[in-house]
């Protein structure tokens, strides 16, 4: 899981080296200062983190410890893209948006006797269990501070629903799976990169249509209904987002 | 009588050329019935050999051959006197060109050239020899047969190193100990050059984390296709990993070992001895299961009821949020 984590925060540096590079190749033809920005229509978001489940349970929290010792907080990628459906400019804007996610735990099956006893002894069956999270959400996101202070930061609040999808399989035929469903929420601060680059984001914005790009830090929580099944958290992930 | 190797293959034997040992021997004139030997497995013998008393001359080179379809050898004869019925035979044991016209020994040699020579200074012969570079043999044997009278002289004969691999690959390291319930997995670390594996295993019972008793069979034990009957169970694969069921053993348990087998069929010793349990297993969607009921009941009515209609409404909210934003310029 850390490997995955340092993978992306090093995805985000590269990003960072990259504008850098590029900068240094276009500040000469193209003015810091942006008389140009497209229309802003969408904003994408790639973000990954640990996500353990609270099931909901002792007994079954420390089974799940038990059984995925060594993948037990997890890594919960997820892909979220909204639709910005208001905007007040250089202030704030509301988008509706969905996302879509995966995480999986990998373990071994345990020999009865063993974890009965209290102790545990890994066959060399495989227990595993997969989250799949889909979510709509409403995306409120206030970008006054870079736009009119040129401070970096944009702040970002989301509320919505979430479907997660989950299955418990352990190589026989009847493996176990459904959908538990609840609120979602999310709490964002990020790190707006066009005021590092000027240059480069107007030149992104030019040729690609990318008005702005930041990277991110986003605490969320899913509370699954009391009639669902127990797969909720409330946990971290960080990422790179782009509005276009 | 000693074969001294003209050139070596630099690497392994198998694909690289037909190394002739050619110590090219002239031996004295004399009636014999037997062809001499080049002393051991992957040789073969090219004599030539004169039937009326005559000097035979002499085999003086022998060409690199390669595995292909088969395996071709060149070589050269010189000093033919006189009018010849030149013959090749090829075939394993074939040792009494005396007696090629019925003997018992002679109808294991088969004829690769018959021709008419007629004082030839030189002649150049290429035949295809139907060996196998995969083959495993003890010994091949050909000879040169020059017609004439009942009197058979050796004259020259040269012994040559065949490409076949008679190695066995190394034996497969890391057999590890398995258990499950509807299979334990057996596995092992890869063997240079193998080619397919032999899992071979014996029934026994659990003991504890291991099995109990002894196996009739232990590390490095000598294996070859023939005596693999003789184990309780065996197996080819050609991966690393052999799943065994418990309807393949009886009794909870049993001790299992691995060899290797190269694709020229040489086969290594048997690995170190594992054990393999049948246990039962529990899974953490047993646990699930047996343990979470309200999340499995939970399951079953969810997408339906309360979850469906917030969706829908999600979705009707993106629609319009791109159509609003489709009529803005």
């Amino acid at each position: 899981m850390s490997g995955t984590l340092k993978a992306l925060l090093g995805a985000c540096l590269l990003s960072l080296l990259g504008a850098s590079a590029a900068r240094a190749q276009v500040e000469d033809t193209i003015p810091t200062e942006r008389s140009f920005e497209s229309s802003q229509y969408f904003a994408l978001e790639l973000r990954g983190g640990p996500y353990t489940p609270d099931l909901g349970d002792g007994a079954l929290n420390d089974a799940f410890d038990t059984f995925f010792k060594d993948d037990d907080d997890g890594f919960m990628w997820e892909l979220e893209f909204d639709v910005i459906a208001f905007e007040y400019a250089d202030f704030f804007d509301i988008g509706i948006g969905g996302l879509i996610g995966r995480a999986h735990y990998g373990g071994a099956s345990l020999e009865q006797g063993a974890f009965d006893s209290g102790s545990s002894v890994e066959t060399d069956e495989d227990s595993d269990l997969r989250l799949i999270p889909m979510a709509g959400l409403l995306v409120l996101r206030i970008d006054a501070l870079p736009r009119k202070l040129n401070v970096p930061f944009i702040l970002a609040a989301k509320l919505g629903y979430q479907w997660t999808h989950f299955v418990a399989d352990d190589g026989q035929p009847t493996e176990m799976r459904g959908i538990s469903h609840g609120l979602r929420w999310a709490l964002q601060l990020a790190l707006d990169l066009d005021v590092f680059e000027p240059s480069q984001a107007r030149m992104m914005d030019e040729e690609w249509g990318i008005n702005h790009s930041f990277l991110f830090f986003e605490y969320y929580g899913f509370h699954p209904s009391s009639d669902s099944a127990e797969v909720g958290a409330r946990t971290w992930s960080t990422g790179l987002g782009f509005n276009f | 009588m000693t074969c001294t190797p003209k050139h070596r293959p630099p690497v392994a034997p198998l694909w690289a050329a037909l190394a002739a040992c050619a110590a090219v021997t002239a031996l004295p004139a004399a009636a014999s019935a037997q062809l001499p030997s080049c002393g051991g497995d992957g040789t073969m013998l090219v004599s030539l050999l004169s039937l009326d008393g005559d000097d035979p001359g002499s085999v003086i080179e022998i060409s690199d051959a390669q595995c292909q379809d088969d395996i071709p050898v060149r070589f050269r004869v010189t000093g033919i006197t006189g009018d010849k019925d030149l013959w090749v035979f090829v075939g394993e044991s074939c040792e009494s060109p005396d007696r090629r016209d019925g003997g018992t020994t002679v109808a294991q040699c088969q004829e690769a050239i018959n021709m008419d020579v007629q004082s030839q200074i030189e002649i150049t012969l290429n035949v295809r020899t139907n060996l196998k570079c995969d083959q495993a043999i003890s010994e091949k044997v050909w000879f040169l047969s020059l017609d004439g009278s009942a009197d058979m002289n050796i004259g020259s004969y040269a012994c040559v190193e065949l490409p076949f691999d008679n190695d066995p690959p190394p034996t497969p390291a890391s057999v590890a100990d398995a258990s499950g319930e509807r299979e334990a997995r057996l596995s092992w670390d890869p063997s240079d050059s193998a080619a397919d594996y032999h899992v071979v295993w014996e029934s026994t019972t659990a003991s504890g984390d291991g099995c109990g008793g002894t196996p009739s069979f232990s590390a490095g034990d000598p294996v070859d296709l023939d005596s693999l009957d003789a184990y309780e169970g065996h197996a080819t694969t050609n991966g690393t990993n052999y799943s065994l069921k418990p309807s393949q053993v009886n009794g909870g348990a049993a001790w299992f070992a691995v060899a290797a087998e190269d694709a020229a069929g040489n086969i290594s010793p048997l690995s170190n001895v594992a054990c393999a349990r049948f246990v039962d297993a529990y899974s953490f969607t047993e646990v699930l299961e047996q343990r979470g009921g309200e999340l499995q009941d939970g399951c079953s009515a969810l997408p339906g009821r309360s979850g469906g209609p917030i969706g829908l409404l999600w979705l009707l909210s993106t629609a319009a949020a791109l159509w609003l934003r489709r009529r803005r310029p």
